[in-house]
């Protein structure tokens, strides 16, 4: 029905007046009326129709499942109530410590990812030639598959072949040696370990993408005033840098309550459930243990917890997002 | 004279140190790839008598393995299909979609275009009960096809957004003058908006390729059947099936898996390091 409004509407308004108004014509007329009218709507519908089928339906159900108890496959559901909320945070400890989890992922991208960009964004901005292969090196765990990492890293800290081991007794600290992520101790960290390597890249693109935007003729002025390298990057990079650190650190919450590839390949949790992070142990009880009901009221917990971030989100960048 | 001297001496100290900062920065993040380049062509015998070694007779033998016991050859072709069809049908909604809340004024605007948007901000991992749900009642569970509009549906939004920052960019005077000229709405957008913004739609269209390609979670829920795996969920399954510790035809397949992005970063490095900066959630 599009096109028929395409090739109509090409005509010139007096040549559509002088049409003769048959009620062929008539509902023609209204529809290309309409169809022109309302071209925002239309426009915007295939996207729409994904929106509301795969995101906003979905969500409803989440909120609705979550009430009940219920296996996937019996015809009888079991209404209950909160009580999958009230099991979540008073009788699930797995789920406690995966909240946990995610909130050490946070702080500790936070606090390990940020500084390194920043002085990796510098360097590379301040040494063109060097700084364009670095850039190009850390980069690139970002484009390969979080499932090829981690069994990359998987194989790094193998207790029988694995470099890091290997590395440790080379440099004579082999008594640190040990099988990484079967070790209760260590699992936690060895996957940050992992995180950081992967996501060094664009947090430091994200800060070089910053600097950038900042006016050349400020550091130069900069320079002519005579400010050395250290002033300068502590007066003028990083007050300019304050607003997307904010950013970052957000995204970095927000990004943990998203986090399951790497975990889910490289311990599933374990070793002893003390890796899990709520998405992991999300559907470890959707699809594993085959309770939907709780794997839903997980799910509204991860989404009302990182909607609260997302909020922040939009406040602090507000200037470049919702316009 | 030798105040100027002691400056630059510790000029290049400090030069110095920097380097071998940077050196060491740089040898951690490509030593994992390239220990896994090298293992690749080792046998397993080698690997485990000695790690750091160099193969004493390289083959391709473990690619073939990989490709042929390890299914990684349907696995690609499937990847393709999935992520190209996806690809597809996102650059073609969200572009129009952006053009309409962006620059079409019409009722419900700023509803619409919050709606649009809104799956960026939540995480799919919340709702993958009800979405397993959905493509059941749809009959989708383990087709492609469930998974293309899966995937179309949750990368949507940021597609969306990422074609409304370009579509407001674009100067008022452009729309007027073709307005004047007489051009609907939609002669207005395939005629003059969509041209200018295929840069843009190209930058999406490869962020989205890298995202779909390397994406585990909807695969690992929604495909049931080896014969319909992608790459990734593919790699997971040889890892732990029969073929759980011959490591070394694994770090070929996990090289296979990786090329056709690596290929793209390394003809689009600035776009696409240009297109994540935009902003960015980690998935």
């Amino acid at each position: 029905m599009q096109n028929r409004g395409f090739c109509h509407l090409r005509r010139s308004s007096l040549e559509t007046k002088l049409e003769s108004q048959t009620t062929t014509f008539f509902i023609l007329k209204k529809l290309r009326y309409f169809i022109d009218r309302q071209a925002g709507l239309l426009m915007s519908l295939p996207a729409l129709i994904f929106a509301i089928l795969f995101i906003l339906y979905p969500l409803a159900q989440m909120f609705y499942l979550s009430l009940f108890r219920w296996n996937f496959v019996s015809p009888n559901m079991f209404f209950v109530g909160l009580e999958n909320f009230a099991r979540m945070f008073f009788n699930d400890p797995v789920y406690l410590r995966s909240l946990l989890n995610v909130l050490l992922l946070a702080a500790q991208s936070s606090a390990i990812q940020i500084p390194i960009g920043v002085a990796m964004a510098t360097i590379i901005i301040r040494h063109r030639r060097v700084g364009r292969a670095i850039w190009a090196i850390i980069f690139l765990p970002y484009v390969i598959s979080s499932v090829a990492v981690s069994l990359i890293w998987t194989w790094m800290y193998n207790p029988y072949f694995g470099s890091v081991n290997g590395f440790l007794q080379f440099i004579g600290l082999g008594f640190l040696a040990r099988p990484w992520l079967s070790d209760i101790n260590t699992a936690l960290i060895a996957i940050f370990g992992t995180v950081n390597w992967i996501y060094i890249g664009l947090t430091t693109t994200m800060i070089i993408a910053t600097l950038r935007s900042i006016p050349p003729s400020i550091f130069e002025s900069a320079r002519i005033d005579g400010l050395s390298g250290f002033q300068e990057f502590r007066k003028i990079t990083l007050p300019l840098l304050k607003e997307l650190i904010v950013v970052l650190v957000i995204i970095d919450i927000a990004g943990a309550f998203k986090f399951f590839d790497l975990i889910w390949v490289m311990t599933q949790g374990g070793p002893s459930d003390t890796t899990h992070v709520t998405t992991t142990w999300l559907y470890r009880a959707a699809f594993r243990a085959s309770e939907p009901g709780y794997g839903a009221a997980i799910g509204v917990t991860i989404f009302i917890f990182s909607f609260v971030i997302v909020q922040l989100l939009i406040k602090f960048t507000r200037s470049r997002l919702t316009r | 004279m030798n105040v100027s001297r002691k400056m630059v001496l510790r000029r290049r100290a400090r030069l110095f140190g920097l380097a071998v900062v940077l050196l060491i920065i740089s040898i951690i993040m490509i030593y994992p790839l390239f220990w896994t380049l090298v293992t690749a062509f080792k046998t397993n015998r080698e690997l485990f008598l000695d790690p750091w070694g160099l193969p004493s007779n390289p083959s391709f033998e473990n690619f073939l393995k990989a490709i042929d016991r390890g299914n990684m050859g349907t696995a690609i072709v499937n990847s393709l299909i999935v992520s190209l069809g996806s690809v597809f049908l996102i650059s073609i909604i969200a572009p129009m979609a952006a053009y309409a809340t962006s620059r079409i004024d019409f009722r419900l605007r700023s509803a619409v275009s919050n709606l649009l948007i809104a799956g960026f901000f939540i995480a799919p991992h919340a709702v993958l009960v009800p979405l397993l749900l959905l493509l059941r009642d749809m009959g989708l569970v383990d087709t492609h096809i469930g998974l293309i509009l899966s995937y179309v549906g949750w990368n949507l939004p940021f597609a969306i957004l990422f074609m409304k920052a370009f579509f407001v960019s674009i100067p008022g005077s452009i729309q007027d003058s073709a307005r004047i000229d007489g051009l609907s709405k939609y002669m207005m957008y395939s005629k003059i908006m969509l041209p200018l913004a295929l840069p843009t739609i190209l930058t999406v269209a490869i962020i989205m390729f890298i995202g779909i390609w390397n994406d585990f979670l909807f695969a690992f829920i929604f495909l049931r059947s080896p014969s319909n795996f992608t790459v990734p969920i593919n790699l997971l399954n040889f890892t732990t099936g029969r073929y759980g510790n011959d490591y070394v035809a694994q770090s070929a397949a996990v090289l296979i898996s990786a090329v056709p992005t690596i290929t793209l970063y390394l003809v689009f490095a600035e776009r696409i390091r240009r297109g994540v900066s935009f902003v960015t959630f980690g998935r």
